[in-house]
């Protein structure tokens, strides 16, 4: 039998060089090598191509992945990197990297900063870092997705993660490639995690390397259009975005001074939609938006219906992801089953000068209260009174049907707010996980993202290397790129807000044999020693370059910050000693950690998503590339450390969130998953859980995933 | 006499196969002298005034399987098809992409007709009540493969998948086989003709789509046409509902007399879905092939046997080769496939799906 050749060439097929193969793929992992040469099919026809058996092999390990033999996963991943290898050239082993990137920029394919920035001489020193080995420690879904999404023609895995180190050092003063190498290895041996758009566009001409934007509008045409184009823009560069729609005035109000005449923000709803879809980057990835409303306002109804299967299909939005901006009183008047007022802002601007957004806590209670005088003396025409359970209860059906709205609990946030003395945090960005300070048409949050993998770290030195390294890496990058608005810039200037987040938590405690519930000591030590690391880069940074603008009156000036975490912390007198140093120094970040979701990241990283829970010990990723399976990376070593999230109570869930939520100053995605073939997790159990997470001091509900009824089965009980 | 006599549950149950009970017939649609009392009840040849009365049902597994069936709710649009592109597949996988949605189609076409006259015999009010909602869910999933159709293959081709079940000739036996079935009981409504009916459904929902779906779900963990894989994960769903109602149903009225010519066309339909599976994938889809068709479809056979107790008929199966494809479509509640969240919104369901709304 004759096999074809990738240059066209045939030669006689050979067993024994597959053999090699599956030998090669399966060393020093837990896999029975001669199970997949079983799998050799019939597929080998006369002329097969090389590519085709590779392909097969591939596909063929990683179906024979499973909880009990999950290391097949990593035999698909070597097998499929072999691939790309020889797609690829030789300068992995480092030799030539100048060369190599200098035809890449030549290419277009690389930005001609790197060339600018750095001589062919320190290129090549540079390349010597480059350990091409670790390219094999993937597991099939994290090598694909990497391949895949975030690799330039050309490039394998650890050229990659060695430019992008590279070009975040360009700003830094020193020439010295001490913080290049931490930055790599950090990357490399998978400690860190850049966010998508930092590791997707870095190293592009014109990339932009923001993950998260929240923009806000006023209420008029030219605002409400100008932000359209401003999300289109954050769109087509690959920024996920949040828009606070709550200044828009109702349906039924009044236009230029005629009543029943506004229509709303359902159709300003539906040109964010139609955005989203047709600002797609060239089709790769369609643009993702999370529109925000207070419970307040006179269209809650309108904006919660926004996304069911009934009723007028020309007020339906799919394509958005909406979320519920919550003040402290709303829960306090649903602990008495009481009445809630819904409010046109437009008309409490003009007939009372009241304004429901920009204020939280008393303030709040206060102009809501005065709100409601004036309705009940007829001052107001446009109110419609509601229990707040009802709404409640609308909030929950949602979160069964399609897992949203997000919750946004406001008062925690802002009370926590380190720049209360300049403005209001409205609400959250599309992973509610990092928010600041916005100002509708001036100022819009701007955020970037690095993850700290738990599951790698080895001990609590290393973890404070990778948060320092993590810390420093976002602050250069902000001033690396153009932001893709304006208001972006002033606001980057003014905040410099940065998110280091977590994942693999779970991992980190199924490698020291512990888990989520005996391990809660455990949890709080390690993101006080996370907050403490970041937080002291942030000043040491300071130190060498500048507070962030707005430092003067804010809560790290005040001392108020640092405050609220000795009051945690084991030796509250290390914390002392930092405000003694931002007394000094200033701190150049006035956001700095945010606990991202890390859906994607965190399947190249083959570790747990964010800090929460395995969503069960082997699952099929089914993003939009591939249906693959995951398997947690100690799983063989500790199948117990991994109990499926449904299987948390979630007042447990409350718990842990809130434990981590006291270390980082910004916020978490907090996923909420529910069973639904467990007749406890009823609705009631939802809405004590939300209320439970409320009084807890969680900031955000994220997304609530459902484990799906048993089709076949719900009957058996017969 | 009154009706509940003329058909006792004993003699019913009790009837040979070859010997037709004379007063078997459709239930009365306007019944003043029916009964609604439990103890009277029966799924076939009962005395039912039709009145639908939840607080008071006989058969519970019914209004299990109903809130199952509401909670299941969606609509194909919803479901983005703007990433599923066909001009990326290889042209064997296209040919059987096309001709898989042929056969589907049909069926599923031919149920949202056929499905009415099964219920017109029913008695039990609880379960009259599913087969309606099955009849609407076929009619959404034969919507469902038109919007596939019309979303994702380009025009010229659409009407040949269409047209397909009365040129290909092994499509068009395998249809005449099942819906032969339906049309003969039509013709001349004997029990047995109706229990025929029974099986050729049970068999059309719980062995004639699923080498099908496999195909999809395939094609989905390859990375392609992920967005139609997402809308047949959602038609398996509902399927599954339907395999579990017809089950009860067969169950509650079949005996072991009965078990013989369950078999022979347990075969039958065997026979028929490895022709069409060897004829419309053979071995030309990586992934899948002739001999694993078979495996598979003998091995779920035997489920559906077992399931109705009879014993398995085809030995060597029990390992399910496409153990992965099935996992990753999490059909069993097991919470073992997760959707991307930017891009599913397949894995929800309607709000019915929890209870508790009155407790607060």
């Amino acid at each position: 039998m004759l096999v074809q050749k990738r240059d066209g060439s045939t030669e006689q097929f050979d067993l024994a060089k597959i053999k090699q193969v599956i030998g090669w793929a399966s060393q020093n992992l837990q896999v029975n090598p001669l199970q997949l040469e079983s799998k050799i099919s019939a597929i080998f026809n006369d002329g097969v191509k090389t590519e085709a058996i590779q392909e097969n092999l591939t596909y063929a390990a990683l179906s024979m992945t499973t909880a009990e033999e999950p290391h097949w996963s990593y035999v698909a991943g070597r097998l499929l990197m072999m691939k790309h290898w020889k797609e690829t050239d030789e300068t992995r082993q480092g030799q030539g990297f100048a060369k190599f990137v200098h035809s890449q920029v030549d290419a277009g394919l690389y930005a001609p900063h790197i060339i600018e920035h750095y001589s062919d001489e320190e290129l090549n020193l540079a390349g010597r870092l480059l350990a091409p080995e670790r390219d094999l420690d993937y597991d099939f879904a994290g090598a694909d997705k990497l391949i895949k999404g975030y690799l330039v023609k050309n490039e394998t895995p650890q050229i990659a993660y060695l430019m992008c180190a590279l070009l975040i050092n360009s700003q830094s003063k020193e020439k010295s490639l001490e913080f290049v190498q931490d930055l790599y290895d950090g990357l490399s041996l998978r400690r860190l995690s850049l966010a998508t758009p930092f590791l997707r566009n870095l190293r592009r001409p014109e990339g932009n390397l923001s993950s998260c934007f929240i923009i806000s509008m006023n209420d008029d045409l030219d605002s409400i259009f100008d932000n359209i184009k401003n999300f289109a823009r954050i769109s087509k560069e690959g920024g996920g975005c949040g828009v606070l729609l709550s200044n828009i005035r109702a349906s039924g109000s009044w236009v230029r001074g005629r009543k029943d005449t506004s229509k709303g923000v359902i159709p300003i709803a539906k040109l964010f939609n139609d955005t989203a879809t047709y600002v797609d980057q060239g089709g790769t990835r369609q643009g993702a938006v999370t529109l925000a409303l207070d419970v307040w306002h006179a269209d809650i109804h309108a904006f919660l219906e926004m996304q069911t299967e009934v009723g007028d299909q020309r007020a339906k939005a799919f394509d958005v992801f909406p979320q519920v901006v919550t003040p402290d009183y709303f829960w306090e008047v649903d602990g008495e089953n009481g009445d809630w007022h819904l409010f046109d802002p437009y008309e409490l601007r003009t007939v009372l000068d009241i304004d429901l957004v920009n204020c939280f806590g008393d303030e709040f209670v206060k102009n809501y209260k005065e709100a409601v005088k004036a309705y009940e003396q007829g001052k107001l025409q446009i109110v419609t009174v509601v229990k707040a359970r009802e709404l409640i209860k609308e909030i929950i059906k949602l979160h069964v049907e399609s897992g949203l709205p997000y919750l946004f609990y406001k008062c925690t946030v802002n009370r926590l707010n380190p720049n209360k003395h300049t403005g209001i945090i409205p609400c959250g960005n599309l992973c509610v996980e990092s928010y600041s300070n916005v100002l509708a048409d001036e100022e819009a949050h701007t955020c970037n993202l690095i993850s700290v993998n738990l599951a790698n770290q080895p001990d609590f030195f290393a973890l404070e290397i990778s948060c320092r390294t993590a810390v420093r890496a976002l602050d250069y990058a902000i001033d690396l790129t153009a932001t893709p608005i304006r208001e972006s810039n002033v606001h980057n200037n003014k905040y410099r807000t940065i998110g280091v987040g977590a994942m693999g938590l779970n991992d980190f405690l199924a490698a020291r044999n512990t888990n989520y519930e005996s391990g809660m000591d455990l949890i709080n030590e390690l993101f006080e020693e996370f907050a403490y690391a970041c937080i002291s880069e942030s000043i040491k940074i300071s130190e060498e370059r500048g507070a962030f603008e707005a430092f003067q009156g804010s809560m790290w000036d005040t001392g108020e910050r640092i405050e609220e975490y000795a009051k945690h912390a084991s030796d509250p007198s290390r914390w002392e000693s930092l405000q003694v140093a931002i007394n000094k120094h200033g701190i150049r970040n006035s956001q700095i950690m945010a606990i991202a979701p890390n859906t994607s990241s965190s399947i190249i990283h083959g570790c747990v998503a964010s800090i929460l829970p395995v969503y069960s010990a082997l699952f099929y990723d089914e993003s939009n590339h591939r249906a693959v399976p995951i398997v947690p990376p100690y799983l063989h070593e500790n199948p117990l450390g991994y109990k499926a999230y449904k299987h948390f109570s979630k007042y447990v869930m409350n718990d842990i969130v809130s434990t981590v939520q006291r270390w980082v100053d910004t916020g978490i995605s907090y996923e909420m998953t529910f069973d639904l073939n467990n007749d406890q997790e009823d609705a009631f159990y939802r809405y004590q859980a939300l209320r439970d997470a409320w009084k807890k001091g969680i900031k955000c509900i994220y997304y609530t995933r459902n484990v799906d009824l048993d089709s076949s089965c719900t009957a058996c009980a017969n | 006499m009154s009706e509940t006599s003329i058909i006792d549950q004993q003699a019913f149950t009790n009837t040979s196969t070859q010997i037709e009970n004379p007063e078997f017939k459709k239930a009365r649609l306007f019944n003043p002298d029916g009964t609604d009392e439990l103890t009277e009840r029966k799924l076939i040849g009962g005395n039912s005034t039709n009145l639908i009365q939840l607080n008071n049902t006989k058969y519970k597994w019914a209004t299990k399987l109903k809130t199952t069936m509401y909670a299941n709710f969606w609509i194909p649009q919803k479901n983005s098809l703007q990433s599923d592109r066909f001009d990326l597949l290889t042209e064997d996988q296209k040919e059987t992409f096309t001709g898989i949605l042929s056969f589907l189609i049909f069926l599923d076409s031919i149920q949202t007709a056929n499905v009415p006259n099964i219920a017109d015999y029913i008695t039990a009010p609880e379960v009259k009540m599913l087969l309606a909602i099955q009849t609407f869910q076929e009619a959404i999933h034969a919507d469902s493969y038109q919007y596939i159709i019309e979303s994702v293959i380009p025009r010229e081709l659409r009407n040949g998948i269409y047209d397909r079940w009365r040129d290909d000739k092994i499509l068009f036996e395998r249809n005449k086989f099942i819906a032969g079935e339906f049309q003969a009981f039509l013709d001349n409504p004997t029990e047995q003709g109706f229990k025929r009916v029974l099986i050729a459904n049970y068999l059309l929902e719980g062995l004639y789509f699923y080498n099908g779906f496999q195909f999809f779900y395939l094609l989905a963990a390859q990375g392609a046409m992920t967005g139609a894989s997402r809308i047949i994960k959602l038609i398996n769903k509902d399927e599954l509902t339907h395999v579990t109602l017809f089950r009860h149903i067969i169950s509650e009225t079949f005996t072991e007399a009965d078990h013989d010519w369950v078999i022979e066309m347990t075969k039958k339909a065997v026979d028929q879905e490895v022709a069409w599976a060897h004829h419309i994938i053979g071995d030309r889809i990586l992934g899948m092939d002739k001999k694993s068709c078979e495996h598979y479809t003998k091995h779920l056979a035997n489920r559906r046997l077992v399931a109705i107790k009879i014993d398995p008929i085809y030995e060597g199966v029990e390992e399910n080769p496409y153990r992965h494809l099935e996992e990753r479509a999490d059909m069993h509640g097991e919470g073992n496939a997760k959707g991307g969240f930017f891009t599913d919104s397949a894995s929800y369901n309607q709000s019915n799906a929890v209870g508790g709304f009155d407790k607060f």
